[in-house]
């Protein structure tokens, strides 16, 4: 029984990264929805201002009151989300886009002559400006990273597209009759699923910087709210005088969750390299 | 009428320097409507191009593609794609042509989907078991991935996929080359019994003589995109008149080892593709040249029933 069980690995043995990454993201965030939190996470503690870690401060609290274990996990109910649907948004507008820049048209220069201008801007400082003048919540943030994320699916997935629309396949497939929309989604969109799963675990990873960033420089964010951005930024000061807990928790839970994205990201090119062999 | 019918059809290719080079260069051709017409020549003659045009995928430079009578090469593309239903391909590389994100019955089934939208899910399950019993698939390959099978078997996918729609015109562009040699005579003893059995009309693209005597009626020789020589295979096989088929057909290997094949001396390299011949593409390199072969391009002139040749020595 054992022997049979190490002679022929599970799925979770060989991909162990894959399943560490998505075990520790869907963590985070159910942490972030579910866990009972020992404090309230926008009241603060007047009595208890910059205490450090202890049993009934894990992660200590900062110079408001506030526990930071509390805000450290409350902060994933907000933070992930956001980073997660900025990314799949992003896919699901760069996708079809870069398929559709594939056929040998004129609109097709004109949307990679467009990404060109667009890009040429700094796209952090353009989603500071978008999410300022949209009133600078923090749902907005989402906008940013759809502005900076959909550029790098369009040119990816057209990348990928141009080589594959050489293959016999696609010559049969025209040969047959099919149409431009058919041949984009039934015989490239499969062939590109591998990358595009790639591509959407490393924007989640880089979203999730930009959200953090974003909350950092105050952009989007409405004070009590937790974000680890915010938590980070506000500890900074903090760090000379002595309190690093303050800042060091929000930053490794943003180093956790991005590490876990690009592990998993990682782990779905290995895959996908191997099945397209 | 000729199923298909090409009339002085020109084809050229830009290169990356700028240069051009002539894929096709003034080819008149037909194909009779239930006759295996070969193309054969070696890689570079131009043979996959008109098969590429026959089939629309290439708009010719000048010239005409005709196609059951219609001019294909101007044809706005909604009507060409119905057009395609009655247009079938298998190409050399069964892998490759096979898309490996699809299963098998996905891939056989898809012509049916472009072109016979009426039909229900159920009757076109019952046309791809059918199209995969035809080529000698057990139709439990559907759930299959192309990956998952023989060369030969993908082949045979791929020609349930050309004939499922009962096409009037099949291309075959070199359909066996890339196959083992045992699995090679399967296929090609396949592509015959098919077209016994439903009158289908191939035009088959080859380099191997061998494979163009044994399976074709009417066989046409080209030579740096021209056509060199034509006629019924059992006469041009055994009456070649052009230098050109003479040297193709004395560097075949017999089956009997004590017959060495006549010898037919061709020296040097064929001239670049990109350069300007204004007579025979054949100058340079052949044993009966005369002073007026390079002079003026050489028309096609008969010398037998049916068969034609472009050459002033023949």
């Amino acid at each position: 029984m054992s022997s049979l069980a190490l002679s022929r690995p599970g799925i979770v043995r060989r991909n162990l990264g894959l399943w560490l990454g998505l075990a520790i993201v869907f963590g985070l965030l159910l942490a972030g929805f579910f866990l009972p939190l020992p404090y309230d996470p926008i009241k603060p503690d007047a009595n208890a201002v910059l205490e450090p870690p202890s049993a009934a401060h894990w992660f200590g609290t900062d110079n408001l009151g506030f526990d930071v274990f509390s805000r450290v996990i409350a902060a994933a109910q907000r933070d992930l989300p956001l980073a997660l649907g900025g990314a799949l948004v992003a896919a699901l507008i760069g996708v079809p886009l870069g398929l559709a820049t594939t056929l040998k048209n004129r609109a097709s220069n004109l949307i990679m002559r467009g990404l060109d201008a667009f890009q040429a801007f700094p796209l952090l400082v353009l989603a500071i400006a978008l999410v300022t003048l949209t009133g600078n919540r923090l749902e907005m943030v989402v906008l940013a990273i759809i502005v900076i994320q959909t550029p790098r699916f369009v040119r990816l997935i057209r990348a990928e597209g141009l080589a594959i629309r050489e293959s016999r396949f696609i010559e049969a497939a025209e040969a047959m009759g099919a149409s431009p929309a058919r041949i984009l989604f039934v015989h490239l969109l499969p062939n590109v699923s591998g990358v595009v799963m790639v591509q959407l675990s490393i924007a989640a990873a880089n979203a999730l910087t930009v959200v953090a960033a974003l909350s950092f420089l105050g952009i989007g964010v409405s004070p009590p709210t937790p974000s680890w951005g915010v938590m980070i930024q506000g500890g900074a000061r903090l760090m000379t005088s002595g309190e690093w807990w303050v800042s060091l928790f929000p930053g490794l839970a943003v180093f956790l969750a991005v590490m876990s994205l690009n592990l998993i990201a990682d782990e779905l090119d290995i895959i996908f390299e191997r099945s397209s062999r | 009428m000729p199923l298909v019918d090409l009339r002085n059809v020109f084809r050229s290719f830009r290169r990356p320097d700028g240069s051009s080079v002539w894929a096709v260069n003034d080819v008149s051709l037909t194909v009779e409507q239930g006759q295996t017409t070969a193309l054969i020549g070696e890689s570079g003659s131009g043979k996959s191009t008109l098969g590429r045009l026959v089939l629309g995928l290439l708009p010719p430079d000048s010239g005409t593609v005709s196609f059951e009578g219609v001019n294909i090469a101007g044809l706005p593309r909604p009507e060409m794609r119905r057009l395609r239903a009655r247009l079938g391909v298998v190409f050399q590389e069964p892998y490759e042509s096979l898309n490996p994100r699809l299963t098998v019955g996905a891939i056989v089934e898809e012509p049916l989907i472009i072109h016979r939208p009426a039909l229900t899910r159920a009757e076109r399950r019952a046309r791809v078991d059918q199209a995969l019993r035809e080529v000698d698939l057990d139709p439990q390959v559907a759930d299959r991935y192309p990956q998952a099978m023989s060369g030969g078997q993908q082949q045979r996918v791929g020609i349930a996929r050309a004939l499922i729609l009962e096409p009037s015109l099949v291309v075959l562009d070199e359909p066996t080359s890339s196959l083992d040699l045992s699995v090679r005579a399967q296929i090609l003893e396949l592509f015959g019994r098919l077209r016994a059995k439903h009158g289908l009309t191939y035009l088959f693209i080859s380099h191997d003589i061998t494979t163009v005597e044994y399976f074709s009626d009417q066989v046409i020789v080209l030579y740096l995109g021209r056509v060199v020589e034509r006629g019924p295979t059992p006469e041009v096989l055994a009456r070649p008149r052009h230098p050109y088929t003479q040297a193709l057909l004395s560097a075949r290997l017999s089956v009997d080892p004590t017959v060495s094949p006549p010898h037919f001396p061709m020296t040097g390299d064929p001239p670049s593709p990109t350069a300007f011949i204004p007579g025979c593409p054949l100058v340079g390199r052949c044993p009966l040249e005369v002073s007026e072969c390079s002079k003026a391009p050489v028309p096609l002139h008969a010398v037998g029933v049916g068969h034609e040749v472009a050459c002033i020595r023949a």
